[in-house]
């Protein structure tokens, strides 16, 4: 069975358009991915303010996003590429001001910040989409406000718990 | 034929107090559901969080063979003739609605059961508060109740609370403390704790006791259907009841039900008890007689008239400071100061509860999170945007009184039908004019506390909701020409076949109606067993 990250390997594989000679077709995709994973880690990081996030969701919002609207997504890729925001290093404010320049960009921007913050999603008038459960437990907004998500017992009574 | 003693018809509250307490006392219970049998809180609470935007029904499936009415998104199982949407909602399956209830379990007021005689509307109850007190306590000690028992709110007690209050949130401090010695419309306020079903030995306050308490701390149903079972009570899911066939002399000698495969069962019994809540309960009354026989329990013509709800306004506003919100019960203080009044002669009662979810009563601040990301905020300037923003969202809900007007009510749909082939509820709803005040006056007095509090951008939203609070479909009184049954809540037209639950209510005041349901509930084994199954 395709794993979530396969397909996501893939994905990201045919939408950097580079197949690298003399590697297997697996090797090749991770070649791939990798900059693409950061790339995109780099772009969050700069969203949210948040270094340390969670790979594993990121590969599932990367999957969402570019199943939903491959050009869309391959526009951002590349044009964060142009921008030289690959690697880990935070994507710097130019990088968010070069997206904010791109209505589209910058609507696809703000939503990856959204999926970070609310663990879901809505382009459009479309039906909300939750990427899944681990998006709205891990949702950054949590973190924010020093909370387990609501829905996920503390740890301690209520009853002597203090505000 | 199967036979029991008792057969009764939905796994809820009103049927599992009903089916314990009558299988502790070694009778034979059969519990039809017309729903699942799912209990599985880690499952349940995985499909709530993998739901993008959460609400009541979240968690939990909507089967086509059992449907449900939801609110988010709202669906078409009601066929709504309006001209007001009737926005209240329930769960189909074992436990019914107290998975995803608030737990909040206040008394009815003495007065409310006199509201002809004390305010000139409505109508009388032809039971007292003093009537119904015993059970009550009984009742609260089965679902294990919080509250300060040296305070009655009201509502005289015979004994104590089987657990102290819960302990108010710092919100709710903080507004008691801006209302003290505040007066509006002439009334003093004052924030109490809610008397609440939430065990405080376990509640972590997980800030989700809608939908779904991750503990198990709040009371659920599931407590005594499945105590119930363990005396042998039998509880069969996926059966939904169909007709009620009634003998030439007047007596049930059958319930027809249906298995999710389409199969048509049969099952006799001694006594028959409805307990599937105040829509399905009537609805299924109907559907006995739209299957060719007599009309069921409907000498009266009341059956599925007089529908009530709490109408409720949420107002809105921004705190001068912030607080600790997401978190905690969604709700742990109440202002009942408008609860009994002689305004009652004109304008509906109501409640306010004071919410701790800051603007959204389910899942994260994601209100808060779409503005600020909407305002171009990024990075640290996001985060430290929404830490203050999602501290200051105060969120007031009022719920109204209704009087039972006979044209509110639920018909069967002439042309729409569920999964198995029977017609859906089709709803007739407007608010008259004595809600319609009790709403405007919720506004001006959650505006005034908003006012007092310091707090700005009040916004009450225009829509009004549903409370989840079904009323007064099957009401009770002295006179068959008036009523369905009687202050035994039997039928009057059939001696064996008993209805429980909030469908009986004669008005809907303004306390939440589990409790009330539960102790009609022990009441009703209690009689039962001394009468007809003696």
């Amino acid at each position: 069975m395709l794993s979530r990250r396969r397909v996501l390997e893939g994905t990201v594989a045919i939408s950097a358009g580079c197949v690298l000679p003399g590697l297997s077709a697996g090797a090749t995709e991770l070649a791939a991915a990798r900059p693409d994973r950061a790339v995109f880690l780099g772009l969050s990081r700069a969203l949210t303010g948040f270094d340390d996030l969670n790979e594993e969701l990121a590969a599932h919002f990367m999957t969402y996003l570019a199943e939903r609207d491959p050009e869309r997504w391959r526009a951002l890729m590349s044009r964060l590429r142009t921008l030289d925001a690959s690697g880990d290093a935070h994507a710097g404010p130019a990088t968010i001001k070069a997206l904010e320049a791109s209505e589209d960009l910058w609507a696809l921007a703000k939503e990856i910040t959204g999926l970070w913050y609310s663990g879901w999603t809505q382009a459009g008038d479309e039906v909300p989409q939750a990427i899944r459960a681990e998006g709205y437990r891990e949702a950054l907004a949590w973190r924010v406000l020093a909370l387990t998500p609501r829905g996920v017992a503390p740890g301690r009574l209520w009853q002597q718990a203090e505000d | 034929m199967e036979q029991f003693d008792v057969v009764i018809v939905g796994a809820g509250v009103a049927g599992g107090l009903t089916a314990d307490a009558l299988a502790q006392r070694g009778h034979r219970v059969l519990v039809l559901e017309a729903g699942p049998d799912e209990q599985d809180r880690d499952a349940l609470r995985e499909i709530y969080f993998a739901t993008p935007q959460k609400g009541f029904d979240s968690p939990y499936r909507n089967p086509a063979q059992a449907p449900k009415p939801t609110r988010t998104p709202v669906n078409d199982y009601y066929v709504q003739k309006g001209p007001a949407q009737f926005g209240s909602t329930y769960e189909r399956r074992v436990g019914g609605t107290t998975w995803h209830w608030h737990g909040l379990t206040p008394r009815l007021m003495p007065a409310d059961f006199r509201m002809r005689s004390t305010y000139g509307v409505g109508l009388d109850w032809p039971i007292s508060y003093d009537d119904l007190e015993p059970w009550y306590l009984a009742a609260e000690h089965e679902m294990g109740v919080t509250g300060d028992s040296a305070d009655d709110h009201g509502s005289p007690r015979s004994g104590d609370f089987p657990y102290p209050a819960q302990r108010q949130s710092a919100l709710d401090l903080a507004i008691k403390a801006a209302l003290r010695g505040k007066r509006v419309r002439d009334v003093e306020l004052d924030v109490t704790a809610h008397r609440a079903a939430r065990n405080p030995e376990i509640c972590q306050g997980s800030g989700s006791c809608m939908p779904l308490c991750p503990t198990g701390a709040k009371y659920e149903a599931v407590t005594h259907l499945n105590r119930a079972r363990a005396m042998g009570a039998v509880v069969r899911p996926k059966s939904v009841a169909s007709r009620i066939v009634v003998t030439e002399n007047g007596d049930v000698s059958s319930i027809l039900y249906k298995t999710w495969d389409g199969e048509e069962r049969a099952v006799a019994g001694k006594v028959f008890v409805l307990a599937a809540n105040a829509m399905e309960t009537p609805r299924l009354l109907l559907l006995s007689a739209a299957a060719g026989g007599p009309p069921v329990a409907n000498r009266s013509g009341q059956v599925g008239r007089n529908l009530m709800d709490h109408p409720l306004q949420l107002s809105f506003a921004v705190a001068a400071d912030p607080f600790t919100l997401y978190t905690g019960p969604q709700s742990t203080s109440v202002i009942k100061a408008f609860r009994d009044g002689p305004w009652r002669r004109s304008e509906a009662a109501f409640r306010i509860e004071i919410f701790n979810t800051g603007g959204g009563a389910f899942g994260g601040p994601d209100r808060a999170v779409a503005r600020l990301i909407d305002q171009g905020l990024t990075g640290t300037a996001l985060r430290a945007a929404l830490a203050d923003a999602a501290g200051r969202e105060l969120l007031l809900v009022g719920e109204a009184e209704q009087l039972p007007d006979p044209e509110n009510r639920i018909v069967l749909s002439a042309s729409e039908r569920d999964g198995l082939g029977l017609p859906r509820p089709e709803i007739h709803y407007a608010y008259d004019d004595y809600t319609t005040r009790g709403l405007a006056a919720i506004r001006e007095v959650q505006g005034f506390v908003f006012d007092q509090m310091g707090a700005s951008r009040v916004f009450h939203l225009p829509q009004i909701l549903g409370s989840g609070h079904i009323m007064g479909t099957t009401r009770m009184g002295d006179d068959p020409a008036s009523s369905v049954v009687n202050t035994d809540l039997q039928c009057h037209d059939h001696p064996n076949l008993f209805i429980v639950g909030s469908g009986v209510y004669p008005t809907g005041a303004t306390a939440n109606p589990t409790l009330t349901i539960a102790a009609f509930a022990l009441r009703l084994a209690d009689h039962l067993h001394k009468g007809r199954l003696r």
